[in-house]
């Protein structure tokens, strides 16, 4: 009855709830937001690894800020988390000083990782194909494109949240989401179009 | 005039972003505009693929999480314990505040009688202080009985003395 109550609680509740010592609600926050928080990790570093590491440290900074009092209750728990998660992120590149280098035995865990969903055993390798190829397509966008259709489609930041977080203005922000968009159907038609000349060169 | 929706508006109304009212007027433009409609299917479509995908931590990175969070639980200030610490320091605060103005109000009550006895007012026609007289009785002390058999011995000395006369 009290999980069920604690389950439908919002943020903020939980939140309060974690301060008091009920640990059930930080595994509540968790559930919640685990897969948006690690799909926004994971487009942005590209690499599973490294995302599993830098999911980890921010739940931990999360926690760490939630009880030394430094989450202000005003602001969205999301979008809170979201920045965390950028800035290390950003961090982690700073320390490599180079961009991720994709590794070869990712495509092994992204079949692992992607969202398991119901259905026959057919559709589900479909709809792991199709994510598998539009994550690649996200992957090929430029840094800033890619950033901003991250954190709108998965992290759910307004347009606004986003500007600020980047520093831009929001027509900046819908300029880029624009191209984004723009940019990804025309690399799936591309990809499209090779693949049928591939088709049609081997027979 | 009608108004000329941009890709930006379009991306502003798929995800919500738009006001009642410009929604509103989108949503009938899409009706009569052929073009707009084919950039908002375009988009449409677009999103929808994007939302097919998404990523789960494995649970080893939640379970770590996990652990961290209870082990580190009791690292945390208890806010109960503050709390009662605060309670337990207010309450000390309005103890040590009662304590002071009852001492403060009998030092005043005692001094303030002790003055308004002991100054004569001479203004006044009630007298304030009843004028003390000596009572014989209440000074009677009684004697010891040292006091008491000396008196007896001097009586008998007197009694010895008169009848050697």
């Amino acid at each position: 009855m009290e999980k069920a109550l604690i389950k439908k609680s919002q943020d903020r509740d939980l939140i309060k709830g974690f301060i008091a010592g009920n640990d059930s609600c930080f595994d509540v926050l968790i559930s919640r937001y685990k897969s948006k928080v690690f799909t926004t990790i994971y487009l942005i570093v590209k690499d599973r690894c490294i995302a599993e590491d830098l999911f980890q440290d921010v739940m931990i900074k999360v926690v760490r800020m939630i009880r030394s009092g430094k989450y202000n209750e005003e602001g969205k728990f999301l979008p809170w988390v979201i920045r965390i998660a950028r800035n290390l992120a950003i961090d982690h590149f700073r320390k490599v000083q180079r961009n991720p280098i994709q590794r070869e035995t990712e495509d092994f865990d992204i079949f692992n990782s992607i969202q398991r969903s119901e259905g026959s055993s057919e559709d589900k390798i479909i709809r792991e194909e199709n994510a598998r190829y539009i994550r690649e397509l996200i992957q090929r966008l430029p840094d800033k494109q890619r950033e901003v259709l991250i954190m709108r489609s998965y992290a759910d930041l307004s347009f606004k949240e986003i500007a600020s977080l980047t520093n831009v203005s929001i027509n900046t922000a819908l300029g880029r989401m624009r191209y984004a968009l723009l940019n990804l159907k025309k690399l799936a038609q591309e990809t499209e179009m090779r693949h049928n000349y591939e088709e049609k060169i081997h027979g | 005039m009608k108004k000329k929706f941009t890709d930006e508006d379009i991306i502003r109304f798929l995800f919500e972003e738009m006001n009642p009212s410009e929604s509103e007027l989108l949503m009938e433009a899409l009706y009569r505009d052929e073009d707009l409609w084919k950039r908002y299917e375009s988009f449409q479509n677009i999103l929808q693929d994007i939302k097919k995908v998404s990523f789960e931590p494995s649970e080893g990175s939640v379970l770590r999480v996990r652990k961290f969070v209870a082990e580190t639980r009791e690292e945390q200030v208890k806010p109960d314990d503050s709390e009662s610490l605060n309670i337990s320091s207010f309450s000390f605060g309005i103890h040590a505040m009662l304590v002071t103005v009852v001492t403060l109000f009998a030092v005043v009550t005692i001094l303030t009688t002790y003055f308004v006895h002991t100054i004569p007012s001479t203004d006044s026609p009630i007298p304030l202080m009843v004028e003390w007289k000596e009572d014989p009785l209440l000074k009677w002390e009684p004697e010891s009985i040292d006091q008491q058999i000396e008196e007896i011995r001097s009586e008998l000395e007197e009694i010895k003395f008169s009848s050697a006369l």
